[in-house]
């Protein structure tokens, strides 16, 4: 009973310290407990959620193509105009980019586009730019937790609790818009020496400057396609629009997707060829999903998250405290383990839950203590999400490297503040 | 703060060239004067100057932006002289300020199209022009005469990759036909080639232009084949000060590694070459074509012209 267990354990040590990629540790993984006998070849397949992985891919060459049109850069640098060199503008504005920017593309591609014009400005002006980095990367993962698409934890979560992109604006948009809020509030107080006005020092202003005019040759230094970009974005409210409405169309997000990702595909295929856009499709990521789902089939067959969710639910009369046990439980193991792992295993002990607890009016609770711990908690360390490792690889490409405890030191203390507001928010809700 | 100054005017001179670099100076300047939250003229006076100070010693320092930035300061001198006695408003001072700068990008602007005009009356008609450095100069001109009805074919002289694809780049882009050949290889091609045409970063006190890095070989070995050398250039970017030395041209050395075996290497790199005057022919500016006779006397004019500036900048 216990070795899928300990297969998932097991193949989640390796993904952590690296001994190989990811989608060959989880596929081995999945091999391995079909091999064992704890799932035939039919259940390991019923156990893939494809709807995950189609959204998933869907979405990545969504923002591949839209990406390639050049205009997130051409925002970002847009932007970087609009703040004059202005330390502070820069902190707030980029805080907020960053985090709407993660809210609808991932989150890696987020840090992909922010980083590097960060780096490059603040290098320019002399300044540190670690403070910012750290602060970039905090925003990826706290803004992919606004909406369904924004972390692929949340995608898992959706299609398992039949969560709908609206749902989850309107249940995550009070704690994590009060997250943002309160760490741009700490970020500004703590580096505030470094955030002052520059307007009344001429010299630094006059660097500012020709460094965003230079930013502005380098970055949209590329033939910028009106109508590439006029597709992109159509494309991108369409199928916003219709994640938004997908009760009144009556379709799964997961076809919404894939409908948006294939009209840009042939609308743009003269500006970008099929294959470059499915470059953009991260495969093996999406086999780690696979070997993943077949890893916790296994693990469910075994009945032992049954009893975990049994566990958790005696554990406590009080059903606040169950929803506070998911929540920080589920921040603190995301901090250290892969939060997609983790999140796989509990949307089957959360649906355990959630029959145990049948009377209980605010039973989907359980499903925005799990998503808003999984991603807040990811912020707590460099291990803790896959942005926070993109982010301090870039940052050490351009000479700033960010080691875990320095990257700790600050991000776990600003962690705990989100996760404080995510618990007074589910609080309230419990007892409204 | 000098350093980054000269760390970021050196980036954007090697990215976008010497005129660009002038036009993105004279608008950062512009808005930065336009955006300051200052209280009162002697402020603004004070970080003007401090900010001619760092113009005026990067490493290495750009003429054609030293020079405006003391016609910048010789309108402020010349404000304050005329409202001596009288309390400066703030506001209009700042507006008379950010209007000289304007001028003096208006200028930068149009500089280029006066040098265009002048070439108009070279002749490339049935010839093959060589180029070899990333100089937006010598493409205009080519482009300015394509556009004129002459036929004429370029050959490209391949040296580091990204600046020759940015070459390939822009002949293509004014549809001009044109070969690549490696700048090593260019004595396999010498009897086809009619002149060269080269850009230049800008003329010094010792009668060396500076030049990208590699030009000098190729003038050489044309000089010596006598095929006429053309180098374009503006007469705001000659270097009017007196030179501390002849070569300071500055050297990186870079640690390698070969690609497939255990081998770690030194290489280096340098900044920019230097080819003296005697080695041109013809230098196009936008106050005419001079042979080196003649474009030592212009630059010995504005050497001239410039100490005037100087010393009615510190006289006032």
């Amino acid at each position: 009973m216990l070795v899928p267990v300990a297969i998932f354990f097991l193949a989640l040590g390796l993904i952590a310290f690296e001994v190989l990629d990811k989608a060959l540790v989880a596929l081995g993984g999945a091999v391995l407990v079909v091999l064992l006998g704890f799932l035939t070849p039919e259940q390991a397949l019923e156990a893939v959620d494809f709807e995950t992985i189609i959204l998933l891919m869907s979405m990545m060459m969504l923002v591949e193509i839209s990406r390639k049109s050049g205009i997130f850069s051409w925002l970002n640098v847009r932007l970087v105009s609009i703040t004059r060199g202005n330390p502070l503008a820069i902190a707030i504005i980029f805080s907020i980019i960053t985090a709407l920017f993660s809210a609808f593309l991932d989150n890696v591609t987020t840090i992909i586009i922010v980083v590097p014009i960060t780096i490059e400005l603040f290098r320019g002006l002399g300044r540190d730019p670690k403070p910012i980095i750290l602060q970039e990367i905090l925003m990826s993962n706290i803004g992919g937790a606004l909406t369904l698409i924004g972390d692929p934890t949340h995608i898992i979560i959706g299609n398992a609790a039949k969560l709908t992109f609206n749902e989850f604006i309107v249940n995550l948009i009070v704690p994590v818009g009060g997250s943002i809020v309160a760490l741009i509030g700490v970020f500004v107080i703590f580096r505030w020496k470094h955030l002052k006005p520059i307007a009344n020092n001429l010299k630094t202003l006059l660097l500012s400057n020709m460094l965003i005019r230079k930013l502005e040759y380098e970055f949209l230094n590329i033939e910028l396609s009106k109508s590439f970009i006029v597709k992109s974005l159509a494309v991108i409210g369409i199928t916003l629009t219709g994640f938004a409405l997908q009760t009144q169309l009556g379709l799964p997000v997961h076809i919404i997707g894939l409908a948006g990702a294939l009209l840009l595909a042939i609308i743009c295929a003269k500006n970008i060829h099929v294959h470059d856009a499915l470059k953009g499709v991260e495969w093996t990521t999406l086999l780690f999903f696979a070997g993943l789902f077949v890893m916790v089939g296994g693990i469910e067959h075994t009945g032992i998250l049954d009893s975990i969710s049994r566990y958790i639910v005696s554990s406590s009369s009080d059903f606040g405290m169950i929803v506070m046990y998911v929540l920080w439980g589920s921040a603190f193991i995301s901090m250290f383990l892969d939060n997609v792992g983790f999140v796989t295993v509990m949307v089957p002990v959360i649906m355990g839950m959630e029959v145990q607890l049948a009377g209980e009016p605010h039973v989907q609770l359980l499903w925005w203590a799990l998503a808003l711990g999984a991603v807040m908690g990811g912020n707590g360390t460099i291990i803790g999400a896959s942005a926070n490792v993109v982010g301090c690889d870039l940052a050490k490409k351009h000479g700033a490297p960010i080691g875990f405890f320095e990257y700790s030191k600050y991000a776990f203390p600003t962690a705990m503040v989100a996760m404080l507001i995510c618990t007074a928010y589910l609080l309230f809700r419990i007892n409204s | 703060m000098l350093d980054r100054f000269s760390m970021v005017m050196g980036e954007i001179e090697k990215d976008l060239g010497t005129n660009d670099l002038n036009i993105l100076v004279l608008t950062a300047l512009r808005d930065s004067i336009a955006h300051y939250k200052g209280r009162t003229v002697e402020e603004l006076t004070s970080q003007l100057e401090e900010i001619i100070h760092i113009f005026n010693n990067t490493e290495p320092r750009y003429a054609i932006v030293i020079f405006n930035v003391h016609t910048v300061y010789r309108e402020i001198k010349n404000i304050l002289q005329k409202e001596s006695g009288i309390k400066h408003d703030f506001g209009s001072f700042q507006k008379a300020i950010v209007s000289c700068v304007n001028d003096l990008l208006q200028s930068a602007l149009e500089l280029g199209d006066q040098i265009l005009e002048r070439a108009e009356a070279l002749n490339l008609e049935g010839k093959t022009v060589l180029i070899h450095d990333h100089s937006h100069t010598v493409q205009d001109v080519l482009y300015r005469l394509k556009k004129k009805g002459q036929k004429f074919r370029v050959l490209v002289a391949e040296q580091d990759m990204e600046k020759t694809l940015r070459n390939i780049e822009r002949l293509t882009a004014y549809e001009i036909p044109f070969q690549v050949v490696p700048a090593h290889m260019l004595s396999n091609m010498e009897d086809e080639i009619d002149m060269c045409f080269f850009g230049a970063l800008t003329l010094k006190s010792t009668y060396d232009f500076v030049v990208d890095t590699g030009t000098n070989a190729i003038i050489s070995e044309f000089h010596l084949q006598k095929k006429p050398i053309y180098i374009f250039l503006s007469g705001s970017k000659f270097s009017l000060w007196k030179a501390k030395k002849k070569e300071e041209t500055r050297r990186q050395i870079h640690t390698r590694k070969h690609p497939s075996k255990k081998i770690h290497f030194e290489r280096f790199k340098f900044s920019h070459d230097r080819v003296p005057l005697s080695s041109v022919d013809v230098v196009v500016t936008e106050d005419g074509i001079f042979d080196g006779h003649g474009t030592a006397k212009l630059y010995q004019k504005k050497f001239k012209e410039h100490e005037d500036l100087l010393r009615e900048i510190n006289g006032i």
